[in-house]
């Protein structure tokens, strides 16, 4: 396995430059996590329905101002389909008798928080607690880069393949869990370390992170074994780099996109919201979000289970897979 | 069969209904170095990739100094060391990280790898080169820095899968000075190759191979031998207007008398001397003898006599 540790590092020297590439995507992810986390703010999307010649109260108007909300205001309704489409969060209707009627698909925290709006424009501030903060947007940012650096440094065994190398590998008493334990331990150490110095250097410079340096070597840890595991996973399947590499890239991208890596798309109502937690990147994110907010629960714990489960099943596939395509035992 | 270090019994091996290997049987004694020789498509390569076991097969027996060779693989492994058809190292490091890599698959390090590792390079005439990046090498390099990396843990079988494939004379004859360097030292070499001119130069034992069959195996003195009764004799005339062929069926042993413009081509029996008799008929016809020669029995002979077709078809 060392031969295997060693053989990799003198292979990524000669190529420092998927090196250099690496940390440098990096350092952008958390320089923007870090600048976009202060300048962000979300917004709920609200119809504001006041009906022909329906006078605008003084609530409503400030109501109509608030700087928490996106607020349109129309004279009828809009149909229940852009609530489903997401164009609005709710439509808040103004009754003749100057009460209000709302309607919403989303959750009660959201009704909850209109409502109150509603009640106190002036006075209102929504809780900030449902937003992410800084340590779980880092971390977001970093994810997609640190997956597509594990399917980068996999191109180490996809060319032992493309080359004709492995046979002369399955020859040897070398056995298939060590050869690709050897590639795996390589891979998550060269985007672990690198990875790792950025944060602590960030740190070093006084700049809030939101985790400490500890929680952030164990989720960065976690992080690139899902993307180790998942890269000799993909590869095993291929025995040309390049396919492995543009496939896995792009899934990556596509996947980290949808699960809400940088932005968080997730109404939690929706079949798709649940579906996107097939995604080890929402799963991780909820987990850190919850781990930020000290609001650990039995079921983000399992979603964290999910993504140690999902990694192990990667490597075990990986040596399979490869055992099958070149060792013979009968 | 006892002290063969590898012994195949009714190997057979089919790829999509097609049978590539049939019923095969041999074995490989130490210190020889057995050629397997035939046309591409032979299942030689099978037969490599079977031994080494990143094949499967579908029936028959192998055995490694007596033991099933599925029961001891790890074992074989680390005695064994294969140069593949496919050039295996690693463009982008230098000869002598290559060749350390893969000695150290077979648990080699410390000095013991570094000496190895010289001694590998310095076998193949390469050990100048060793700090030399490989994609700066020559086709022929390439080759030998491949057999580097098969022999540097010393192993006990060396299989070479037609090692010598697309290089120049050269490095083509510095490999085989290298294999018969190799057995001298006792190393026991299975060679699959369709050159005739390598297996009549390093073999000590030949199986000729052709669609999935062994059809000769023997030494290259005895398949000759066994095959080939005949021989030739090549003889280049002027002034042959009184010669007549008919004539020279009165010897004893002729079989074929050809005449091709002032080449005269006379088969006769091995076993039979009338060399005099043929000249002296060509003398009394008052014709020239500018050159004579006598074609012996090669190998290509043997394969075209055996299987009908040239080893190159």
């Amino acid at each position: 396995m060392l031969a295997i540790l060693k053989n990799d590092w003198k292979r990524l020297m000669e190529e420092k430059l998927y090196l250099f590439v690496s940390i440098g995507l990096t350092i952008c992810a958390v320089i923007l996590a870090i600048t976009l986390t202060n300048t962000i703010e979300t917004k709920g999307n609200i119809a504001l329905v006041l009906p022909d010649h329906q006078p605008m109260t003084t609530s409503v108007s400030q109501f109509s101002e608030c700087r928490y909300f996106n607020i349109s205001i129309l004279e009828t309704a809009p149909p229940k389909s852009e609530l489903i489409q997401n164009r609005y969060d709710a439509v808040v209707t103004v009754n003749e008798d100057g009460s209000y009627t709302l309607e919403t698909i989303k959750n009660n925290e959201i009704k909850e928080m209109i409502y109150a709006a509603l009640e106190n424009p002036v006075a209102f501030v929504p809780d900030l607690n449902s937003e992410r903060k800084i340590g779980t947007n880092i971390i977001g940012y970093m994810m997609m880069f640190l997956l597509m650096q594990g399917v980068l440094y996999a191109r180490l065994f996809a060319e032992d393949k493309e080359n004709h190398m492995i046979e002369r590998i399955a020859i040897s008493p070398i056995s298939f869990w060590k050869y690709l334990f050897g590639h795996g331990v390589f891979i998550l150490a060269i985007i672990f370390i690198p990875s790792f110095c950025v944060i602590a250097a960030a740190k070093a410079f006084g700049i809030a992170l939101g985790f400490s340096l500890l929680t952030y070597a164990g989720l960065i840890a976690v992080l690139a074994v899902l993307s180790t595991t998942f890269a000799l996973f993909l590869n095993s399947f291929f025995c040309v780099a390049d396919t492995a590499n543009m496939l896995g890239s792009s899934l990556i991208v596509l996947s980290s996109i949808l699960a809400g890596c940088f932005y968080s798309f997730a109404k939690e109502k929706t079949l798709f919201d649940k579906l996107i937690h097939i995604f080890p990147q929402k799963d991780f994110v909820n987990f850190a979000n919850a781990l930020e907010k000290g609001s650990l629960t039995s079921v983000v714990e399992w979603q964290f289970l999910y993504i140690i489960g999902l990694s192990v099943l990667f490597f075990t596939v990986a040596v399979l897979k490869t055992r099958k395509d070149y060792y013979y035992h009968k | 069969m006892m002290n063969a270090i590898i012994a195949v019994n009714s190997l057979e091996k089919s790829f999509g209904g097609k049978k590539v290997v049939k019923e095969i049987s041999f074995d490989v004694k130490p210190g020889e170095i057995l050629c397997l020789l035939g046309p591409n498509g032979a299942g030689k390569s099978t037969i490599i990739n079977i031994l080494c076991g990143i094949l499967g097969y579908d029936a028959g027996e192998m055995s490694y100094k007596g033991k099933n060779i599925n029961a001891c693989m790890n074992n074989f492994k680390k005695h064994l060391g294969v140069v593949p058809q496919d050039l295996a190292i690693y463009e982008e490091l230098s000869a002598a990280q290559n060749v350390s890599f893969f000695a150290s698959l077979y648990g080699l390090k410390g000095k013991e790898l570094a000496e190895k590792v010289t001694r590998a390079l310095d076998f193949v005439g390469l050990l100048e080169k060793g700090k030399d990046k490989v994609k700066t090498f020559s086709g022929g390099m390439k080759r030998r820095l491949n057999i580097a990396c098969a022999i540097a843990h010393e192993p006990e079988l060396l299989i070479m899968d037609e090692p010598t494939v697309g290089i120049d004379p050269q490095s083509r004859n510095h490999i085989l000075n290298s294999i018969k360097k190799l057995s001298q030292h006792g190393m026991t070499i299975l060679y699959t190759t369709h050159y005739m001119e390598e297996v009549e130069e390093i073999s000590t034992r030949i199986l000729i191979m052709d669609s999935g069959t062994v059809i000769a195996e023997g030494t290259k003195e005895s398949l000759k031998k066994d095959v080939f009764d005949e021989r030739q004799f090549i003889m280049e005339i002027e002034e042959d207007n009184n010669l007549n062929i008919d004539e020279f069926y009165n010897i004893e042993g002729i079989k074929k008398v050809e005449k091709k413009e002032q080449l005269l081509t006379i088969t006769t029996l091995k076993n039979i001397e009338n060399l005099d008799k043929i000249i002296a008929l060509v003398i009394t016809s008052k014709s020239k003898i500018i050159n004579l020669f006598c074609r012996t029995a090669s190998l290509e002979n043997v394969f075209l006599r055996l299987t009908g077709k040239s080893l190159r078809e």
